[in-house]
């Protein structure tokens, strides 16, 4: 799949900008600043419906201004031509439009583009705590499953709820029957989000063993292995999940109302990262720790091309100087398969002519694309 | 906030009418100036109607003693209504979803409103919820089947389970209407296609 056009109004530095990429690579080159990884956002948040880094949407809107809007006309293999359009009002509140028509809810818009991010902040996906790695199953699962997103919301609110009630039944013990109700929707909503996250990690785990070998010239064999905040039985569908998460809950009961918090669930999941059987996190050198995520990266294209049927977006967030010779040739090599590539960098120094040659390069300065570059005829600067 | 300062010089009667409209829900500081000035403005008939409406309401209105929707008398229209199917119940949080129901011209039995849903976060347990007094009367009364119709939140699902846990043991047949209305969304929002619909497919909890 592929973006045909991307409209940008109100957007971070940009006051209008309408982009028609190449198929292939699209390098956004420019200085610090100037607003290559706004662009990235904006498609991501077509992708996610999510930002990837405000903590609140409307940072997204440049100042002053009264709304942001993200569009794009996304070219699909089998669906064709489809239009998504993302509005930010500064009440936080979201709109979405998909080809032309409002929907009542954001997530609908899951599934419709599908991308992979990959940026320096990634490393923290193997480097940094737990709610990282689960942020990441979360933003990765939720484009090829919009049910996971849904039932994500709905788990969130009962884990609120049920924590709250756990606190009052250890401040005033007294037991009006309600817990059940609150297990029953824990469970409900729970069980799905441990059961798709462990079919990621286990369809993930061997594309990125077989891509991480490569990466590391046969040198590394790397393992992503799920750690289930509620002890899983091996195999087992989703009635087993649900079964093995009532069992831990009935377990450690009183334990949760003495405490007063949920002690098991997904909300306590993470992932491990094994280079030859050791922890990369608390073993890996920063190279191999970088190679870990590229491995997962490309991993993560795989699974969701298989999963979709066609390549997803790729977006390389300044991620070229961090990485060594051989890993910047293997990716370069990479992004020349048919995929569409939307890649930012502050100097074209790192490409061979062969490959510049080959892309759109689009010249980023103060919130515009300047039309010289390669390819300026394909640059189209908006008012 | 720019109406604050100017409010200090409003007479004294005035400045209490701005700040009694600004506890109404959704009435900020700005609209509540402004209804005060044209409560001022219109003629004081029509004025006395709307504090007259409003007395009367808090005089008159009540809770039926039976389903506990809103009521002028002991018993509302529908508890008071004899054609009504009183072997099937209808339980809804509160009385605008008892509203919508209505609407639909579908359902002919009697209903019971909870007044609310559980949500700790809200400080509500069920001992809140009108949930005794329609224990009371499913012992004694003749109905046979009780229709769970709390919204598809969280806390209405919550709700849902917890008095079909206590229901069922009852020997009641116990339904759920079926989740065809928007999730996340309330039920009088929600249009009459898909509450007739909600009501076709309930099942059995
Ligand atoms: N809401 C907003 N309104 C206006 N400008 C904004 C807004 N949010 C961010 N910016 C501006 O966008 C610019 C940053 O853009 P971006 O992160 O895309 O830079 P970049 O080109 O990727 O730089 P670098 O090479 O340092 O990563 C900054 O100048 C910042 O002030
Ligand atoms: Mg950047
Ligand atoms: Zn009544």
């Amino acid at each position: 799949m592929h973006l045909q056009s991307l409209q940008l109004r109100h957007f971070r530095n940009y006051n209008e900008l309408l982009l028609k990429p190449g198929t292939g690579l699209n390098i956004l080159v420019g200085e610090n600043a100037q607003g290559k990884s706004n662009v990235l956002e904006a498609i991501y948040l077509l992708a996610t419906s999510k930002s990837l880094r405000a903590s609140r949407d409307s940072e997204m809107i440049q100042n002053s201004a009264g709304m942001a809007a993200v569009g794009a006309e996304v070219i699909r293999e089998r669906e064709g031509e489809i239009s998504l359009e993302m509005a930010v009002l500064p009440s936080e509140k979201k709109t979405v439009r998909i080809n032309g028509m409002k929907r009542a809810r954001v997530i609908d818009l899951l599934g419709q583009l599908n991308a992979v991010f990959f940026g320096a902040l990634d490393l923290g996906i193997v480097t940094a705590e737990p709610s990282i790695r689960r942020r990441y199953l979360n933003l990765e699962i939720s484009q090829i499953s919009p049910k996971y997103c849904f039932d994500l919301a709905r788990f969130k609110k009962t884990l609120e709820q049920r924590n709250r009630l756990l606190r009052d039944l250890r401040d005033r013990p007294y037991r009006d029957g309600s817990l059940d109700a609150w297990n029953e929707q824990l469970f409900r909503f729970g069980a799905p989000l441990l059961e798709k996250r462990r079919f990621f990690v286990e369809r993930l785990s061997p594309l990125a063993e077989k891509i991480h070998r490569d990466l590391s010239d046969g040198r590394e064999t790397l393992e992503i292995r799920y750690l289930p905040g509620v002890p899983l039985p091996e195999g087992g569908d989703l009635l087993a999940i649900d079964r093995a998460f009532r069992e831990e809950i009935e377990r450690v009961g009183e334990e949760e109302i003495r405490r007063g918090m949920t002690l098991v669930g997904p909300q306590r999941d993470d992932l491990q990262f094994l280079i030859n059987g050791a922890d990369a996190r608390l073993f890996g050198s920063q190279g191999q720790q970088r190679t870990v995520v590229l491995s997962l990266k490309l991993a993560e294209f795989r699974l969701m091309e298989e999963y979709v049927g066609e390549p997803p977006v790729m977006l390389l967030d300044d991620v070229m100087s961090d990485l060594d010779d051989l890993r910047k040739a293997h990716l370069l090599g990479w992004m020349q398969r048919r995929c569409q590539t939307f890649l930012t960098c502050t100097s074209l120094r790192d490409f061979p002519e062969e490959i510049l040659a080959d892309s759109h390069i689009y010249h980023i300065s103060a919130g515009t694309v300047l039309p010289e570059g390669t390819h300026a005829n394909s640059v189209l600067n908006g008012s | 906030m720019s109406g604050i300062p100017t409010m200090l010089h409003y007479a004294k009667p005035l400045a209490r009418l701005v700040a009694e409209l600004e506890k109404l829900p959704g009435i900020g500081p700005k609209s509540a100036q402004r209804m005060a000035f044209y409560l001022l403005r219109i003629p004081r008939e029509e004025a006395m109607q709307l504090a007259h409406a409003i007395a009367e309401v808090k005089e008159k209105i009540g809770f039926c003693r039976e389903c506990f929707n809103f009521t002028d008398q002991e018993l509302c229209d529908i508890c008071r209504d004899t054609r009504r199917d009183r072997s099937l119940l209808c339980v809804v949080s509160e009385p605008r979803d008892l509203m919508a129901m209505e609407r639909t011209n579908e359902f002919r039995g009697v209903y019971h409103v909870l007044q609310g849903v559980i949500s700790p976060q809200d400080g509500i347990g069920p001992d809140v919820l009108r949930i005794r007094e329609l224990q009371a009367r499913l012992y004694e009364n003749e109905i046979q089947e009780v229709i769970l119709a709390t919204n598809p939140t969280i806390e209405g699902d919550a709700t849902a389970f917890y008095l079909a846990r206590l229901l069922k043991p009852l020997g009641l047949k116990v339904t759920r209407i079926a989740h065809g209305l928007p999730a996340g969304g309330d039920l009088d929002y929600a249009d009459q296609a898909t509450l007739v619909s909600a009501l076709q497919w309930r099942r059995e909890m």
